[in-house]
This record gives C-alpha cells, structure tokens and sequence, in this order.
C-alpha cells in the first residue's frame, strides 16, 4: 500500500483558520482511510506564519498523543529551519513552565 | 517602487493580505527583506484577526530602494482591552503594550505571542523605527530602546507604524 499523503494547496499559511481547516482535512483523510500515518507534503507552500507553525505544532503533538503520526515533508528549506526553532522555542518555555510549578 | 494604501473590511482582509504579498514578492528585494515584510504583514494581519474586533483596517505600505514603510490602523478594541477580555490584566495602556512587546499572548500564557515581539527585534535587526499606539498610549521603539508617551487622543484600535531602511537580513538569524 502506497503512503498516505496530502498536499498541501495553499501558498500561504498564516492563521489560525489556516491550522483548523488542514486539521479538518487530516482527520477526515485520517478516519476515512484508517490510516496511522499521513505525510503532508507542503512544496506548493511559500510562507508559513509564526502563529501557524505554533498552533500547527500544537496539533502534531495532539495527534502524537493518540498515535498518530503526521509527517512534513518537501518543506523549503528555510521554513524548515524557521519551524524548527520554533519547536525548540515552544520546547524551551514549556520546560520553564513545568519548573515554575515545580 | 510599490505604494499602496487602502481600507480593508474584516471579511476582506486574507484576500487582500494575498494580494498584497503577491506584490510584494515580484519586487526586487534584498536577501531576507522579502521574508520580513511578509513575515510583518502576516503577523499584524493575524493580530487584526485574532484579537482585535476590528471592523476594518487602513493598511499604508510604501517601499522604495531606500525605504520602507508599513502602517496599519484598525479601529478594534484596543490591545489593554485585548488582554482584559483573556484575564491578563495590564494595569494601563503602557503595561499592555509592555505586554505585547515582551510577548505575552493574549491566547495561552504559555505558548504564542511573538508576533510584536519578534517585528520588533526584526526592526532592530534593521535598524529601523517601530511606533505602537493603544489607547492613550505611544511607545516608540528604536535601537532597543522603548520612549512612551501619552498621546492627546484616545486611539480606539491599535496603530503600528515601521519604518526600516531596506537592506540585506539574516531573516532566519534575526527572528530566533
């Protein structure tokens, strides 16, 4: 069976509705084809919003918390590396967090 | 080489945020000068979205080979208000505009917030200008360094005015 994928249309992604309508997408390619795994394919995608990739990584853990897994892939190099310092960022204040509250 | 300015309903603003981007991107830009207008524009635009209960906004933007200008008024609630109505309490314009520069969402108080934060470190990166009035309040940032003042009239929304020379950016480097 081929990997399930998804591409992604829009050339920007920059709000919230942005992150609720591919999350509708997911879940419904998720439950229709009971699938564990789904690869979103964003090479069409030029910009991706800071308030995007925080509330879209959000959701990756979501769905990790449920077993599944949703797999970026084709992403521009430079938002790649602009996605990933944003995890770390998120990372970093949820680690203050938890020490805060002890 | 692009001067545009224009009031935008709430409903039209995505379609003209687009339009505006599409623009912008077939200019002949400096490296990284590209990525921080968008990165700009799509953030104050998702601030109008999200939390100002704006009925519309005047959008200014004027970039020439030397200069550039954005400025965005909407005519919401306020960013003090903004706060209030997400249980943070700033205990005056001055605080919440301290608020939003520093980063503190008015989403989630762990997590989001870094759109002004981060337009304001670009701009620095820049060497630019940033002026936000909110109320009764104007906080002009330049160099790192924040002059507030009281302003005669009550500003009903939020306005962003930055100004930058346009020049070559480490976007990525600048933005972390």
């Amino acid at each position: 069976m081929k990997d399930p994928f998804l591409v992604i249309k829009k050339k920007h992604l920059a709000f919230r509705e942005d992150v609720k309508h591919l999350l509708n997408i997911v879940q419904k390619k998720i439950k229709k084809e009971k699938i564990k795994t789904l690869y979103l394919d964003f090479s069409g995608v030029n910009f991706l919003s800071r308030s995007f990739m925080d509330e879209f990584l959000n959701i990756l853990d979501d769905f990790k918390k449920k077993k599944l897994i949703i797999k970026i892939v084709n992403l521009k190099p430079q938002l790649e590396k602009f996605l990933w310092q944003i995890k770390k960022k998120k990372e970093k204040i949820r680690k203050e967090m938890n020490k805060t509250r002890g | 080489m692009i001067y545009y300015k224009k009031k935008i309903s709430f409903s039209g603003l995505n379609r003209e945020l687009i339009d505006i981007s599409k623009k912008i991107e077939g200019l002949k830009l400096p490296k990284g000068f590209l990525e921080f207008i968008n990165y700009t524009l799509f953030e104050l635009f998702a601030n109008i979205k999200e939390h100002s209960r704006a009925k519309s906004a005047v959008i200014e933007i004027n970039i020439n080979k030397k200069n550039c200008l954005v400025k965005i008024i909407d005519n919401g609630i306020g960013l003090r208000k903004s706060y209030l109505l997400k249980k943070i309490y700033p205990k005056d314009d001055f605080a919440a505009i301290e608020f939003a520069l520093s980063g503190l969402s008015t989403k989630n108080l762990q997590e989001r917030g870094f759109g002004l934060y981060s337009i304001r470190k670009l701009t620095n990166a820049l060497k630019g200008e940033m002026i936000i009035k909110s109320g009764f309040t104007q906080a002009a940032i330049k160099e790192s360094q924040i002059n507030f003042k009281k302003t005669a009239q009550k500003i009903q929304g939020v306005d962003i005015i930055i100004r930058t020379p346009v020049k070559l950016l480490d976007f990525y480097k600048a933005v972390e």
